[in-house]
């Protein structure tokens, strides 16, 4: 083969140049840069309808988003979350001056389940403030929603989900955003909706959404309320237009990555020791992962198939590598997440979004099929 | 109330600003060289994660300010935030910070895990000095300084170094009122551990928003990269330090270069509009605008204008009147944080004489993009007249 491109992970969706020009010379003529501008107003506006959610407030990114709906919250003492997950859930939480205790993860799904939550709760002998589940790789279930609503319920403590991988994924014609008090989106430039950087807050609760509204600037508002803690969260104008844009062919970007991702799927089913995590049977996903596990029984390890394909010019990645449990300040502590373990050296993640094509996924699906007829060792 | 036979608005008249005069930078950069940078970041499809934007902004701001190492941050009170979680003595819980400053301060310092602990400020800089700092420090639990340097002058450089170094703390600058300034012939960014400055559109440079760290230490400015990308390490997949997602963008980072290229430009109109005020303002009035240290050569960001005490107008009432003009002249760091809504309860109760006597004496008068030297003039007349008429002009504030 010829020194093909390479291809990445990563959304990447790219808005059409002249209409980014358009959009963006229509901000030097309102001169107006940030600090509640007008297309952060219609951003926000047009995911709330999007979502089904009454309040959306957006921010510099997802991360911060959840520090500032974490701190908002008034909350102290441990919160519940998974190990398995990107740094920035655990990190904002500690941020917001909790306490994370982490759990473990179900195998069949990557994320935790009102059950391994419960389990994590043996690590701790403090008031449980809060329970923060990540909605992994986009997945979302109404009754798993329910057993976290009744943990929640029966602990009194907050539910916060993390929601960086979910926009526009639901059950039937229910989509995450309305879950818990509070869920935070990701827009960063490699999931489905790119503001280059950026996220969001959503929630039903009026007087929550105020106090996150007072919290995430610093400016005198008319509906500024008593909050404990501000920061400058603002999204800017440039973010918003992103957005907006990417709103714009949003419908178009997700059947494009279920086409990618059912072709992947055709090339690679009924491999041996290949497992790909299927959150699309009943349930609406944006398919904006492509994540599979890469099984013992699988001629070569994880490491040494993305090794393999770094090799053939594909950018697999690992993901989560490593888990919370190993990252400090967390692993001064010893956590029993067996299964996280497992995860982080079975899980890659595969080249999608749309730089790549059919065409593309073959010489993935190629590559891997190239060892998967090895002996193992 | 007329003046120069108009009436004011605040008595009825037409304000003399249809569209208002704000107290902000705003400047607007050449279109057309941000749209060719956009265009790079639209066909690379490189948008953040430190991409090219962001490399060589970092490396034209370093040389600007004369230091080793720059690391851009989403904005500046990430990049203190991050500066703070990550310096400050983490068996000590106080950061000894001015209360005549803005008001996000206590917030990052209780961000970065700490408690807020006022001190009082020069009367002429209006910054930290040793003298000042010190007595706040007798108690211990010190675990870092956050000095401010404002746009009028430094905080007490020298002294300050001497006691963080007495003390054993790490001293960090927020200087953002002082970007393109320079002090003793170079400009800042050299100074404590590291220096702090914004790239929001307020400021000099306009980035949307955006900030960013100046350090000559290598290690430091190693870490704040990890942290600022949840504490990945930049050359392996591990993690080193709770880090968090402070990374600038390449769209931001796009603008700010744009803008840094005409910093020239933005600088000469700061220069004009405050002359503008100076040349109707003088001296030997109730009222003044502030002058910059000896030393500094300043930015020229905000105009300040002084109130006498005594003032029979008041600050408040040049704001009243000048606000309903369109002139929207703004309080400067009023009130002192320790007396603010944001002086968390456990850090309240300091008596700091000098930053309560400032917090009540100074305006922030328009500038910026959106004013012209013909609008400075109209307003400084404006003041003028207040001034010589304080009598009059305060009783038609209290009937307004």
């Amino acid at each position: 083969m010829n020194d093909p491109s390479p291809l990445y992970v990563g959304q990447l969706n790219t808005p059409d140049r002249d209409a980014a020009r358009r959009e963006f010379r229509t901000i030097f003529e309102r001169r107006f840069y940030t600090n509640h501008g007008p297309l952060v107003a219609e951003f926000e506006r047009r995911l709330a309808d999007r979502l089904g959610v009454a309040h959306v407030i957006c921010m510099t990114n997802g991360t911060v988003a959840l520090m500032v709906g974490a701190s908002a919250a008034g909350l102290t003492g441990d919160v519940i979350t998974p190990a398995f997950t990107f740094p920035a859930t655990v990190q904002a939480l500690s941020f917001a001056g909790l306490n994370p205790v982490l759990a473990d993860v179900s195998p069949q799904w990557h994320s935790m389940t009102p059950d391994t939550a419960r389990a994590a709760m043996a690590s701790t002998s403090s008031r449980v403030a809060a329970i923060a589940p990540v909605r992994m790789w986009g997945r979302f279930t109404g009754e798993e929603e329910k057993g976290f609503a009744a943990l929640a319920n029966e602990l009194d403590a907050a539910l916060m989900f993390d929601a960086a991988h979910a926009l526009g994924a639901g059950e039937g014609d229910r989509l995450a955003g309305g879950g818990g008090l509070f869920e935070v989106f990701s827009f960063h430039a490699t999931k489905v909706l790119n503001c280059a950087e950026g996220g969001c807050l959503t929630t039903n609760d009026d007087a929550f959404a105020a106090a996150v509204r007072t919290a995430a600037n610093f400016h005198d508002r008319p509906d500024d309320v008593d909050v404990p803690l501000r920061i400058n969260a603002k999204m800017s104008e440039a973010q918003a237009a992103m957005g907006l844009l990417g709103l714009d062919a949003l419908e178009s970007v997700l059947e494009a990555n279920a086409r990618r991702y059912a072709h992947y799927r055709d090339r690679l089913d009924g491999m041996p020791g290949i497992r790909f995590v299927d959150h699309a049977d009943t349930l609406v996903s944006n398919h904006q992962y492509v994540v599979m596990e890469v099984e013992e029984r699988f001629p070569i390890s994880q490491a040494e198939l993305m090794q393999h394909l770094h090799n053939d010019g594909i950018i697999a990645r690992r993901y989560f590598y490593p888990g919370m449990h190993e990252a400090p300040p967390y692993n001064e502590q010893d956590w029993n997440v067996p299964v996280t373990d497992g995860l982080c050296n079975r899980v890659l993640q595969l080249p999608s979004g749309e730089m790549i094509a059919n065409d593309d996924i073959d010489r993935v699906c190629r590559s891997i099929e190239a060892v998967a007829t090895r002996r193992k060792a | 109330m007329k003046i120069d036979g108009r009436e004011i608005a605040l008595t009825g008249g037409a304000p003399m600003f249809d569209r208002p005069r704000p107290t902000g930078q705003i400047h607007t950069p050449d279109v057309d060289a941000f749209i060719g940078r956009l265009d790079r970041v639209l066909d690379g499809r490189r948008y953040s994660n430190g991409g090219p934007l962001q490399e060589e902004l970092e490396d034209r701001l370093a040389a600007w300010h004369q230091v080793d190492h720059v690391v851009t941050f989403g904005n500046a009170c990430f990049a203190l935030i991050a500066l703070m979680r990550h310096l400050a003595r983490p068996d000590a819980g106080d950061i000894l910070l001015p209360s005549f400053s803005y008001r996000g301060l206590p917030h990052f310092v209780q961000w970065a895990g700490k408690m807020p602990r006022f001190c009082d400020v020069d009367e002429a800089t209006h910054g930290l000095t040793a003298e000042t700092a010190a007595p706040h420090a007798d108690r211990g639990d010190v675990a870092a300084i956050l000095s401010v340097n404002n746009v009028n002058g430094p905080s007490d450089l020298d002294g300050l170094d001497r006691l963080a170094g007495e003390l054993g703390v790490p001293l960090i600058h927020d200087s953002v009122y002082a970007i393109a300034a320079e002090w003793n012939g170079a400009p800042f960014g050299r100074h404590g551990v590291a220096e702090v400055f914004s790239l929001h559109a307020t400021k000099l440079v306009n980035g949307f928003e955006g900030g960013y760290v100046t350090t000559n230490d290598r290690v430091l400015a190693e870490a704040m990269r990890n942290i600022r990308n949840f504490g990945y390490d930049t050359a392996s997949p591990q993690i080193l330090h709770l880090g968090m997602n402070g990374k600038l963008n390449e769209i931001h980072a796009a603008m700010a270069l744009t803008s840094l290229e005409e910093i020239d430009r933005a600088l000469a109109h700061n220069r004009e509009i405050i002359a503008a005020y100076r040349a109707v303002i003088g001296d030997d009035a109730g009222v003044r605008i502030v002058e910059p240290e000896a030393g500094m050569v300043p930015n020229d960001e905000m105009v300040l204008l002084e109130v006498d005490d005594d003032h029979e107008l008041g600050r408040d009432g040049f704001l009243r009147v000048l606000q309903a003009d369109g002139a929207h002249a703004r309080p400067y760091f009023d009130p002192p944080l320790h007396r603010s809504k944001n002086c968390p309860p456990a850090a309240a109760g300091a008596e700091l004489p000098v930053s309560d006597r400032l917090a009540t004496r100074f305006a922030q008068l328009p500038t910026g993009a959106f004013v012209s030297s013909a609008d400075a003039t109209s307003i400084a007349h404006l003041v003028l007249e207040l001034d010589r008429r304080a009598g009059e002009a305060s009783r038609a504030v209290a009937a307004g």
